[in-house]
């Protein structure tokens, strides 16, 4: 049983949850937790969704540990099945949407909280401003082809360099570069024809 | 960015061929601190003279500084304990139970479906029992019709052929 110092190897944590050890899970969990919940609020928009994926992205991890085959990191492994687990929440929640089709207030567009605003202390009009630029932009993203939010979201939400996001996603270095390029001009261009439509 | 790019994008704007729809991805990257050199004052030196660019400048930083937020979401502090009792309820679910759960739930269904289409087919025959009378009597129309002879048929025909 190794020690929370210990864990900070990856290859020491590893052998820990491989062997079942709970402290090695522990450690796992506080460490890449707030990693995972970040790339997954960027595909869902939602906290309550985006913890319930993260829930389910360790749930996978603790499951498929033993077949880790160590071809990447861990942390690139984790950050793969958070984009899958993500990417397939969009499947499931087409599912639920048609379930659940009357209940209109339940699914729909981005669910942006009101205190995300409040703390600004300007009044109502900025508010539905804000709100309004919060739809725009999340829904841009929900838009963009699958490979480009990806590529997007983990160098924009997670911070990750060219290099960590093309392992992720198992793409070249250029690829990134080309597919952030894309979805940045795709963003840039659904901004710009609201802006003129609106303003 | 290459240079031959960079050098028409020059000779674009001293040229004052430059539209602000050109200018409209250099805004996105300025808004995010990633443009620089030459298009970076290229762009400044624009945003001065024209107030549209100005504008969309202020909305795109608008628009990104709602994905920082988002990205500052902290998760639920109790997450990780969540995520630990799952793990644990998940563990006490036997490994037997949770390999032969999809086959037994495949079984069940099946069980399901034939019990279903028996009782529905004890129904619908009830169903026809019970108002049976006029069915039976296009059934004897059609029953008629079969059990005439091949040979009669053709002699019928025949007939009708010498006439």
């Amino acid at each position: 049983m190794g020690n929370e110092e210990s864990y900070k190897n990856e290859s020491a944590l590893l052998d820990g949850c491989l062997s079942g050890s709970s402290a090695a899970y522990r450690y796992l969990v506080e460490h890449y937790k707030d990693k995972v919940f970040r790339t997954v609020i960027g595909f869902v928009h939602s906290e309550a969704d985006a913890e319930d994926i993260t829930q389910e992205v360790f749930i996978e991890v603790f499951r498929s540990v033993k077949k880790f085959r160590k071809e990447s990191g861990l942390s690139t492994w984790i950050y793969r099945i958070a984009v899958n687990k993500s990417i397939n929440y969009h499947r499931i929640k087409r599912r639920r949407k048609i379930i659940s089709f009357f209940d209109l207030n339940d699914i729909g567009e981005p669910v942006i909280k009101d205190e995300q605003f409040a703390s600004n202390d300007s009044g109502p009009d900025s508010a539905i401003e804000n709100r309004e630029h919060s739809v725009v932009i999340k829904s841009a993203i929900d838009s963009l082809p699958k490979n480009q939010k990806t590529a997007f979201i983990l160098s924009k939400y997670d911070n990750l360099s060219y290099q960590e996001v093309a392992s992720v996603m198992k793409v070249s270095v250029s690829s990134v570069e080309s597919l952030v390029f894309r979805a940045r001009r795709t963003l840039q261009t659904k901004l710009y024809s609201y802006y003129k439509k609106n303003m | 960015m290459s240079a031959s790019y960079l050098n028409g994008y020059c000779l674009k704007y001293k040229l004052k061929q430059m539209d602000c729809r050109d200018l409209g991805y250099d805004i996105f990257l300025y808004a995010e601190n990633l443009l620089t050199g030459n298009r970076k004052e290229i762009l400044e030196r624009h945003l001065v003279d024209c107030k549209e660019c100005r504008d969309f400048l202020g909305y795109v930083k608008v628009s990104l500084q709602v994905l920082e937020d988002e990205k500052q979401t902290e998760a639920n502090p109790f997450l990780s304990t969540r995520i630990l009792a799952a793990k644990e309820a998940e563990e006490q679910l036997k490994p037997v139970v949770r390999r032969w759960a999809p086959a037994l739930a495949f079984v069940i269904l099946f069980v399901a479906a034939i019990f279903g289409g028996i009782t529905l087919g004890k129904l619908y025959s009830q169903t026809i029992a019970s108002s049976g009378s006029d069915v039976q009597e296009e059934m004897s129309y059609i029953d008629d019709l079969e059990q005439e002879q091949i040979e009669t048929f053709f002699m019928t025909s025949n007939d009708t052929n010498n006439e």
